[in-house]
């Protein structure tokens, strides 16, 4: 070895490193959707005190809910069995329009839409930097989970899964500032993209100014997106500022799902792919 | 090799803290750099070879586990190693409190390589980007004097006379 690289191999090798780093950065752009061999071996070290702890929490969760927490119980218990009826009575009639709606769509000849399997999974951590809003699940490869399902709990769409290993997987929540999913405005159907913007908010974008949007409005998942049904709220409309330049509006929405409290997910999976 | 064992236990403890899904930190997503502490720890611990190759590991663990691109972290880690190596040459950092200052002074560093990272690759908003910086640092800050002297407790324990300090 040549004596001017010995005097100066410190050197050399932070500024390799330093290299190395800013490539990984570079080429980092588009994203990786596979865990390397040294991901796996780590991955596969913490999954089993992530579970543990994250199974802890929950069941003391529920034990405290369980026994602890009732007061109100008989009130609850009234007002949910009220519910429980007027939901039979909306699920007769939906499965009556579903049976037509079925019917028509042959008679037209229109394709048959996407069917979905569902996979219940459990939250074993989350992102541990400040500045991106990810989290892992005990669901992998192994349970047929690929890059790019759709996850989301019955309050809403939760996010949509960017990396898998054999037992576990990381899902890119709608608040990221990387994620943007197609969605329409319920009421006027008004189409946009969904993308993260701070927080606990997500934006909707290319909403032109013409189109009507108010505060309140619900916004949901346009059907789009092969690997997400059509219908799935994503939040609420809580603020619109129209007085920004150019031809869209610039919408806040704040998201159906309280990412904070989320224990458990379901993964979609589109069975026709 | 038992001082590199226990850093590498200490590593696991602290992204394993910072990992979990259920810490009162979780409710609005932003939670404390534990990786900044040791890598600043380590900056001054090891050599130059051996630190900034740990602080280039420290940085790929985490990625492993967030939703960032490649390399984010590591040139972050690596950003600090090289400052704190610059301002041994000038001072040593043999105190809790002192490692305390140089801490703070690894937060702007920081914050000038996710500053540049942001303006040019994410959209992130200015007022949004501030905030989660100072709440980051500060609970950093918090928690940095239970884990330097955690670190320099068992240092001393070993009775062995460590490599750093700007010695």
């Amino acid at each position: 070895m040549s004596p001017f690289f010995l005097k100066y191999q410190k050197i050399f090798f932070l500024a390799i490193l330093l290299l190395v780093s800013l490539s990984f950065y570079a080429i980092g752009v588009e994203k990786k959707k596979d865990y390397n061999l040294f991901d796996r071996f780590v991955l596969t070290v913490f999954r089993p005190p992530l579970r543990i702890s994250s199974l802890f929490i929950t069941k003391t969760d529920q034990l405290l809910n369980r026994y602890v927490f009732l007061t109100n119980l008989e009130e609850k218990n009234t007002l949910l069995k009220k519910q429980l009826k007027k939901l039979r009575l909306d699920s007769l009639l939906l499965k009556e329009q579903a049976t037509e709606n079925k019917r028509l769509r042959k008679l037209l000849s229109f394709k048959e839409k996407y069917s979905y399997k569902i996979i219940p999974a459990e939250i074993i951590g989350r992102d541990p930097s400040s500045w991106f809003k990810t989290i892992m699940i005990n669901k992998g490869a192994a349970d047929g989970i690929a890059p790019g399902s759709g996850v989301i709990t019955p309050s809403g769409v939760v996010g949509r899964i960017i990396k898998v290993s054999g037992n576990t997987s990381k899902i890119l929540l709608i608040i990221d500032v990387n994620s943007s999913f197609d969605a329409m405005v319920k009421r006027t159907r008004a189409r946009g993209m969904v993308e993260g913007y701070a927080e606990n908010l997500c934006e909707l974008n290319y909403v032109l100014k013409t189109e009507d949007v108010r505060i309140g409005d619900i916004i949901m998942s346009s059907g789009l997106h092969k690997k997400i049904p059509g219908g799935v709220v994503l939040g609420k409309v809580s603020n619109i500022i129209k007085d920004k330049k150019g031809f869209f509006q610039h919408i806040e929405i704040k998201p159906s799902v309280e990412f904070s409290k989320l224990n458990e997910v379901l993964i979609v999976i589109n069975k026709q792919e | 090799m038992k001082k590199k064992i226990f850093y590498l236990l200490t590593a696991a403890l602290l992204l394993y803290i910072q990992t979990l899904p259920f810490l009162p930190f979780g409710k609005t997503g932003i939670r404390p750099d534990l990786f900044l502490i040791l890598a600043v720890y380590l900056s001054v611990s090891f050599s130059t070879i051996y630190g900034s190759f740990l602080c280039f590991l420290l940085g790929y663990t985490i990625e492993i586990f967030s939703g960032t691109n490649s390399g984010f972290y590591p040139t972050i880690y690596l950003g600090v190693f090289l400052t704190i190596r610059i301002l041994l040459k000038y001072f040593s950092f043999d105190t809790v409190a002192k490692l305390i200052v140089l801490l703070f002074v690894c937060f702007f560093v920081k914050f000038f390589i996710i500053l540049f990272s942001f303006c040019f690759i994410y959209e992130y908003s200015y007022s949004v980007f501030k905030k989660v910086f100072f709440l980051e640092s500060f609970y950093t800050l918090v928690f940095s004097p239970f884990v330097f002297l955690l670190l320099l407790t068992i240092e001393k324990h070993k009775k062995q006379t460590p490599y750093f300090f700007g010695s």
